[in-house]
């Protein structure tokens, strides 16, 4: 390898440090640095290093579709990241061990296997390995500033080594430290940038609409166009004959309205204590529960928020490290990526959500004038609360239409005035908003509630499949002293959305089905251990391959140690007038192969400051000490020795320092 | 799609060249990492790849400002040979001077070639689908060597040094040196700043030349009709060189007796004459239909490269002290080139041939013609041959009636059905074998 001793261990056990793994970094950093000190070495030819590369990508891909088929992406790549330093491990350690100082470039690549180059072009992997270790440390995501730290340490390591010394190394301290302060600086910067995208964008832009937002819901109120949504099944639900569809599936609640953004004020999560087994969490005490779910969820990036039917009591099966609930009845739990399922109970709607606020009456400045405008028309105001709800739900029965499609606003009107006023057609979003505030209008508390509609139920998975287009918007109503479910998009909606689909839909359902059934899979078989022994079976594999590798026909190349090398010195080759020859190609003026001694020195002779009268003598004195078989008389040879070394004192190398 | 595929290969291609240059290799290492970095770390919340790609992002930004702040001067003189030859290293001595007031390290030599890359009509005619991979195969078939980038010691200065650059020859042809580049790295020593300096020269690439057991040219003396203006002597000198077997044509006087006793056969004196024999070196340019196709224009097949390096190793072989060598080809129009006998050099032969291309656009009734031209002049002729149709067999069956000793060499990856058995077939790749069963 050619970096620096000790840097490969150093970034094996920054990886170690950041994922945890200590051990597993322990061993591949010693077993990296120790050909080092280790003077055994095997010859290694082109086939057996095709053998470990293709035995890596072999392992590569293994762990790719395992990854990808438990966690999905992105999850997946992330921790293929994460791994690919030790899946990669072999090959950097066959070069380690080897005699090869490098390895050809067609044992990586197939391609060149089959076409090889004009020109062989050789690699060695020391550094690349460098920056994989790197790379999978990053792919932990320990949030701390001293990943970025370390990195940095580790990157000035190789660079300040091989830096152009005629430059002062203040001039390289300067422009790293420089680049440092940039570099975070710069990370800082990207970080907000795109929590502010993230805030700025619509749901379904900023991580897909499977992703929720317990504080925060960015609706397409006011986005002009055809409203898109992706056919990716998000959930899987088993229902028992409790559930009629369409299922509502809440996943979280909001309060405040502002210019297309609905807001959760002042709903604090408070954390859910398990009862029974680790598994097991009750949101309220309700005792009679008729009514059990199972979902099956997905999710990408960690900490979901749960699809939960209205009144839940009862969440089971769910290991997670923490649940929460917040007062507008979104649930959230500490998990991994990845897929996971639970069992629901729920029962009567009951006291499950908490009692209604004052700014569950609050109507926007920016949408009064419409909305109290519709109010009057209805006469909202003088209806008792049961009435009033049946009035809204009629208002928007009849005349108003479901679209995905949406033009610009009259001038001086918001999204929604123009809906109510103008084109009365919308999506889901327009009509919870519209509904949410012609109730509070009329005195009715309101929330705007979203999450998913169950109703589409697949013969081949023998569940209802919830896909992203089956993000829903509805109203929760304090009506009769307990929160009500209310819909009032229009029923065609699903069907105008299913008109939608692409022809392929059934091919992607068919794969998404396939992806979740080896999910399912793989979470048995890690519930009962057998990851464990998947791991264990790659041990042999290993072992057998570093078997075929390095035994055999090859005979161990035993690299002659230091002292075995000394007792075997020829003649004058402990010379001082090789460290002369040396000093003087640093100079620029080097020997060219095959050229005499005497040709070199006469070819020197008119460089300026190199004094060719003493190096005559050295070389003189040199040559006998080299070729007579006499050797030189003590007294001569301590002359070489001290002549070379006043040589060399007049003539460093400092270079413009 | 063509002029979209030509620019954008174009584009990518130049902005390889242009990394390549800028970079040191540690330099694209850090590239590299910045790139993968960049794509793990898209997603700030995910990964702490961005941390990584910030931070080299920021390092490589650094080391360009400050490669860019860097004003080196340089001095480079080359020695170069003037000839060289296909698939061999060749070397050659540089000197490298440091007009900079300070000293410097970090440097390396670069050697700029002309531009490889394929014009517009040549890729449009070689490839049928415009890919990257058949793009990049032009450029490289378009190199005519490889020059290595050489590290230079540091230098004092107004110091300079001497370096012996390596190259390996691919093909044939002039390799033209466009200038030279010094590269020095920037104080991280990732980016390197250039200091080109314009410093065009020439090599000849020679064609490879396989090695001939002892030609034994068939055929008769002629009288060089008008002789041949340099020649040394006039009509025919007594001096005295060497025996050898009998040729008609001989006057029976030059028999050696003794040894016609000896050998069994008639076997003569020679002597230093200008009576001396004239050998036509023949070279089939007309490359065959489908290797015209398969191939790009101006390209040239590998059958015609392998009929290149056999008419050289015939141009080097043959001793033009005693005869005259003609080398007959057909490019834009149809060319002689003497040897021998105070003419040209074996070497210029050879020279010429490093730059003969196939022809197109003319039929090889030109060559069948400006050979029959000069028939009553040649005592034999070597024939190279491309391909074995009506045309080239009814020019060797004139050839042959007139009486004109051939030796016939047939280059072709095919074998030829019901082949005469004077008909010596060369297969490409396999050239030294066939040419030793000669």
């Amino acid at each position: 390898m050619n970096t620096p001793p000790f840097l490969l261990a150093a970034a094996a056990l920054f990886w170690g440090w950041q994922t945890g793994n200590w051990l597993i970094a322990a061993v591949a950093a010693a077993l990296l640095e120790a050909p080092r000190y280790v003077a055994r070495r095997w010859n290694l030819e082109n086939t057996e290093f095709n053998r470990v590369s293709d035995f890596c990508t072999v392992l590569l891909a293994g762990v790719a579709l395992y990854l990808y088929f438990t966690f999905g992406n992105p999850r997946a790549i992330t921790l293929l990241f994460l791994w690919m330093p030790l899946v990669l491990l072999p090959l950097a350690l066959a070069q380690a061990w080897s005699t090869s100082r490098d390895i050809d470039l067609s044992v990586l690549f197939w391609s060149l296997r089959r076409n090889p180059m004009r020109r062989p072009s050789r690699i060695d992997l020391g550094y690349p390995a460098f920056s994989l270790w790197l790379l999978g440390a990053s792919a932990a995501n320990l949030r701390t500033d001293g990943f970025y730290v370390g990195l940095s340490l580790l990157v000035a390591w190789p660079l300040w080594l091989a830096r152009p010394r005629s430059f002062r190394s203040l001039v390289w301290a300067g422009t790293f430290a420089l680049a440092v302060l940039a570099g975070y600086g710069a990370h800082g910067g990207l970080n907000r940038t795109q929590a502010w995208l993230e805030a700025a964008a619509p749901e379904w832009m900023a991580g897909s609409g499977a992703r929720t937002n317990p504080y925060r819901n960015t609706t397409d109120i006011g986005s002009i166009g055809d409203l898109k949504q992706s056919e990716r099944i998000v959930l899987r639900v088993h229902a028992d004959a409790g559930f009629s569809p369409p299922i509502l599936l809440h996943r979280a609640s909001y309060d405040n309205y502002a210019g297309g953004v609905w807001l959760a004020r002042n709903a604090r999560f408070e954390q859910l204590a398990p009862f029974g087994s680790a598994s097991n969490w009750q949101l309220s005490d309700a005792q009679q529960l008729p009514a059990r779910l199972t979902v099956h969820d997905y999710s990408a990036d960690g900490n979901p928020v749960l699809s939960l039917p209205a009144g839940t009591a009862r969440i089971e099966g769910l290991s997670a490290s923490e649940m929460k609930a917040n007062s507008l009845g979104a649930v959230q739990v500490e998990h991994k990526p990845g897929f996971f399922s639970y069992r629901v109970q729920s029962g009567p709607v009951a006291a499950a959500y908490g009692a209604p606020l004052p700014q569950d009456l609050d109507i926007p400045k920016a949408e009064a004038a419409a909305i109290t405008q519709i109010a009057q028309e209805l006469r909202l105001a003088s209806l008792p609360p049961e009435q009033a709800l049946a009035t809204v739900k009629n208002y928007f029965d009849g005349r108003f239409e479901y679209a995905t499609w949406q033009g610009k606003a009259a001038d001086g009107r918001s999204p929604l005035a123009e809906f109510l006023l103008a084109t009365r057609a919308g999506h889901c979003e327009y009509f919870a908003t519209a509904t949410v505030l012609l109730l509070r209008a009329a005195g009715i508390p309101a929330r705007y509630a979203t999450g998913f509609s169950a109703q589409e139920f697949s013969k081949l998975e023998g569940a209802y499949v919830v896909r992203e287009r089956h993000a829903h918007a509805w109203v929760r109503a304090w009506v009769g002293g307990k929160w009500q479910d209310i819909d009032t998009t229009p029923a065609s909606w699903l069907a105008t959305e299913s008109a939608q689909a692409p022809l392929w839909a059934p091919i992607s359902d068919l794969w998404a089905w396939l992806r979740f059934s080896l999910a399912q899979w793989s979470a048995r078989s890690g519930d009962r251990g057998w990851d464990a022994y998947l791991a264990w079976l790659a041990l042999p594999l290993i072992m057998w391959l570093a078997w075929r590798t390095f035994s055999g026909r090859r005979a161990d190349v035993k690299a002659p140690t230091r002292s075995e090398a000394q007792g075997k010195l020829r003649p004058g080759e402990d010379s001082e007038f090789y460290l002369v020859e040396k000093r003087i190609a640093e100079l620029g003026h080097a020997r060219q192969q095959a050229q005499a001694l005497s040709e070199w020195l006469a070819s020197i002779r008119a460089q300026a400051g190199l004094e060719p009268e003493a190096l005559q003598r050295l070389a003189r004195l040199h040559n006998r000490h080299r070729f007579d078989p006499e050797g030189l008389p003590v007294t001569e040879r301590e002359s070489l020795r001290e002549q070379a070394i006043a040589w060399l004192a007049r003539h460093p190398v400092a270079l413009g320092a | 799609m063509w002029r979209l595929a030509y620019r954008t290969f174009s584009a990518v291609s130049a902005l390889w060249f242009w990394t390549t240059r800028r970079f040191t290799a540690a330099g694209l290492l850090v590239l590299g990492t910045v790139v993968v970095a960049g794509a793990l770390g898209i997603d700030t919340n995910q990964t702490l790849a961005y941390q990584i790609f910030t931070l080299l992002g920021a390092l490589l930004a650094a080391a360009m400002l400050a490669a860019m702040l860097l004003r080196p001067r340089f001095q480079v003189e080359r020695s170069l040979p003037r000839m060289v030859t296909v698939g061999q290293s060749f070397s050659y001595l540089v000197k490298v001077t440091n007009l900079g007031p300070r000293a410097a390290d970090g440097l390396a030599l670069i050697e700029d070639m002309s531009d490889p890359r394929p014009a517009f009509a040549e890729f449009r005619a070689a490839l049928k689908f415009p890919t990257y991979r058949g793009w990049w195969r032009m450029a490289m078939q378009n190199q005519l060597a490889h020059i290595g980038e050489l590290a230079l010691p540091a230098l004092e200065a107004r110091a300079e040094a001497e370096v012996r650059v390596q190259g390996l020859a691919y093909r044939r042809g002039t390799l033209r040196l466009v200038g030279a580049t010094v590269a020095r790295a920037d104080p991280l020593g990732l980016v390197r700043a250039l200091a080109t300096s314009a410093k065009p020269d020439k090599m000849i690439v020679l064609p490879r030349r396989y090695s001939l057991p002892p030609p034994s040219l068939p055929g008769a003396r002629k009288y060089q009709h008008g002789g041949v203006t340099l020649a040394a002597s006039v009509g025919e000198s007594e001096e005295f060189m060497s025996l050898r077997d009998y040729r008609p044509g001989d006057p029976l006087q030059r028999i050696h007796w003794k040894s016609f006793a000896r050998a069994g056969k008639p076997v003569v004196k020679e002597y230093q004459d200008e009576f001396f024999e004239r050998h036509a070196l023949v070279l089939d340019t007309f490359a065959h239909e489908n290797a015209a196709r398969e191939k790009a224009a101006g390209r040239d097949s590998a059958a015609f490269e392998e009929a290149v390096s056999v008419a050289a190793s015939y141009a080097c072989t043959l001793d033009t002290q005693e005869c005259l060598l003609d080398l007959m080809f057909v490019g834009a129009e149809p060319y002689c080139y003497t040897a021998g006998r105070g003419q040209l050099q074996a070497g210029s032969l050879v020279e010429i041939l490093a730059g003969v291309r196939i022809s197109r656009g003319k039929a090889f009734r030109s060559l069948h013609d400006a050979l029959l031209e000069r028939r009553a002049a040649l005592s034999g002729c070597i024939l190279i041959l491309l391909a074995w149709d009506e045309a080239r067999r009814e020019l060797v069956n004139v050839l042959q009636r007139s009486g004109l000793p051939l030796q016939v060499l047939l280059v072709n990856e095919k074998p030829v059905d019901a082949a005469p058995p004077w008909l010596h077939v060369l297969v490409p790749g396999k050239i030294q074998e066939g040419l030793a069963r000669l």
